[in-house]
């Protein structure tokens, strides 16, 4: 594999090089200094050092709210909303773990009756990875995510010594590079990072191990401390559910058909007409949501739908943790 | 459109009058939502079989006996009947002084005259009669508003959220604040305000009131690790949803 060097202090000549390529999109600093996937107007804005994002960058393909159509109440016309999906789009500073999300959803989009807003979203993208130092969070490596898994990325930058190396992986990353002509030799490799948190079975036997706790105390106990405040899956990247709804403009002729992200952990979410909720107890919603990253959809899936990114755990008010919460079903299922 | 105007009166109980329309950051609205309804006034004095209109808006709780007897004869009038604010909905602040002695507040509040002031303890309007629909809030919030009047007049009776303002939060993208230790309402409170006070950086206060099956035990063990004491817990808790708080027990 082909890798140049690139200087720390060179990063922002070459974020404003793939500008000059196509929309750039990454991690920038929002109005609170955090993070946050967007569009870039100013290199100097990107954050290549940072430890995650609140929202994965699932939010890019699709919003935490959107128009689906317009609509007049007056000559009783629908117009689709549209979504720009022409001209080369690049996402740089991208998490191998969040590309691996974007994959999961990628499968999952396009099953059943396609998401339209999702397909025409993802077109002509080029994924630019970056590697992190993980927090007391991440456990990516035990659903076979290792800082050396490359999946989906077109370029990588590697972190090394006084910048960054960067890795050429597929024709249309290396293509990006023409023109540019700040490189370096390669730089001095930096140490593999070490990850802090883990799961402790194999990535094959989560679908097992959940297979025999779904009676299990643990989704009792784990409920007694949860709020259904829904944080949990609003900031999953492989959560993907969302809630349809008009807004009428108060000339009351015009308005807009449309929908935002909600989440399986909130009560009303299984609430139907005449009042009746299915998933009516926390417990059967705490387990809904594991099961569905790590038994559900893996069953056809045939990996684990969580990327081990632990924005779940970072969010959660009750301080619950999937990965705790699988390691504990683990030791009782060994033990 | 040339439909007829809905004919809307709007009713003041016990509140601080800033849940008014117009206070509500909705002058620029106003005309607008002018060319829909129109605004009727009654005398009280007047009959209620001649108030004639189609939705009563009732702003501020119920703290006296006169009260109770004003809003049953609105009730009888109005076909429809809403709340508007968190006072008529829930109790709103008044309800602070729910779980304390009534006649000692009148002393408090209206010294030797006290015994001119009769006193309940204070009510959401739903205590006493029958509503509709209610919009929440102290103050309630200009889109949730809007987002009210144009269901309502496009015929629905409008519905306000059921899960708490973290999922808006989360919309906006923001940091957990009690996840920073910060003592933020927003995990048992009823959303459709946007995540407004989170997403200023400033914590949820509780003024949409509680969703149903608020994990209310959840929250003292994450208040108490926030480092507020029981009686901080309470006060909390009791600033908008004391009325709530008191069906639960
Ligand atoms: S974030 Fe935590 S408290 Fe909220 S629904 Fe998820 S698990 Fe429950
Ligand atoms: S379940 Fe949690 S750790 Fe897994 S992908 Fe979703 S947010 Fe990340
Ligand atoms: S059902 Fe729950 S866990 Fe599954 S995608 Fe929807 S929100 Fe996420
Ligand atoms: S800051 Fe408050 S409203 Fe926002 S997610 Fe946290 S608890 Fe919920
Ligand atoms: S964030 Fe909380 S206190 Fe602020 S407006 Fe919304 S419900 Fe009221």
């Amino acid at each position: 594999m082909k890798r140049r060097g690139l200087l720390s202090q060179k990063a922002p000549l070459f974020i404003r090089h793939l500008m000059n390529k196509g929309q750039v999109y990454g991690p920038v600093k929002n109005k609170t200094q955090m993070p946050e996937f967007a569009q870039v107007d100013e290199p100097s804005r990107v954050v290549l050092d940072y430890t995650t994002t609140v929202l994965p960058p699932k939010r890019l393909f699709q919003p935490p709210e959107e128009t689906i159509y317009h609509f007049s109440r007056k000559d009783f016309t629908v117009e689709p909303a549209k979504v720009s999906g022409d001209g080369l789009k690049i996402l740089v500073g991208l998490h191998n773990y969040d590309a691996e999300g974007i994959a999961c959803l990628d499968y999952q989009m396009a099953r059943g009756p396609a998401d339209e807003g999702w397909a025409a979203r993802r077109r002509n993208w080029v994924f630019v990875g970056v590697s992190y130092e993980p927090d007391q969070h991440h456990f990516s490596p035990s659903v076979g995510i290792g800082p050396d898994h490359r999946n989906g990325l077109d370029l990588f930058m590697d972190k090394a010594d006084g910048g960054y190396n960067v890795e050429l992986l597929t024709e249309r990353g290396a293509s990006l590079l023409d023109g540019f002509g700040g490189w370096s030799a390669p730089l001095p490799e930096t140490p593999a990072p070490k990850f802090h948190n883990r799961l402790l079975p194999m990535p094959s036997d989560l679908p097992h191990i959940l297979a025999r706790s779904y009676e299990h105390p643990i989704w009792q106990q784990e409920a007694k401390r949860c709020f259904s405040c829904g944080s949990c899956t609003m900031v999953c990247p492989t959560c993907y559910c969302f809630d349809v709804f008009d807004e009428l403009q108060l000339d009351m002729e015009s308005g807009e058909k449309k929908r935002h992200w909600d989440s399986c952990q909130v009560a009303p979410f299984t609430e139907v007409a005449g009042g009746e909720i299915f998933r009516k107890e926390t417990s059967s919603r705490v387990r809904h949501r594991i099961y569905r990253k790590f038994k559900y959809i893996t069953d056809h899936y045939g990996r684990p739908f969580c990327i081990g990114c632990g924005r779940c755990i970072r969010a959660c008010p009750a301080k619950i943790s999937i990965s705790e919460v699988m390691n504990n079903l683990a030791r009782k299922a060994a033990g | 459109m040339t439909a007829k105007k809905v004919r809307v009166g709007f009713f003041d109980f016990t509140g601080c009058e800033g849940c008014q329309l117009a206070k509500v950051s909705m002058e620029n609205e106003l005309p607008q939502i002018l060319e829909h309804i129109e605004i009727v006034n009654f005398r009280e004095a007047m009959s209620e079989k001649s108030w004639d209109m189609d939705v009563a808006f009732i702003e501020g709780s119920i703290t006296t006996p006169a009260c109770v007897e004003r809003i049953n004869r609105i009730r009888q009038a109005a076909p429809i009947l809403v709340t508007l604010g968190a006072c008529s909905t829930i109790g709103g602040i008044n309800a602070i002084r729910v779980g304390r002695d009534l006649d000692e507040i009148r002393q408090e509040v209206y010294g030797d005259k006290r015994y001119l002031f009769p006193s309940l303890p204070v009510m959401p309007v739903s205590a006493v009669v029958k509503v509709d629909a209610s919009i929440y809030g102290c103050p309630p919030n200009p889109k949730d508003v809007a987002r009210f009047l144009t269901q309502f007049l496009a015929g629905k009776i409008p519905q306000a959220p059921k899960y708490p303002v973290c999922i808006e939060c989360k919309l906006q993208g923001n940091a957990c604040l009690l996840v920073q230790g910060i003592p933020c309402m927003g995990v048992v409170t009823r959303a459709g305000c946007g995540a407004w006070c989170p997403s200023k950086g400033q914590f949820c206060y509780g003024c949409r009131g509680l969703i149903p099956d608020a994990n209310l035990d959840a929250l003292r063990i994450s208040f108490e690790e926030c480092g507020l004491s029981q009686q901080e817990i309470d006060n909390k808790l009791h600033l908008f949803s004391g009325r709530e708080l008191e069906k639960l027990s």
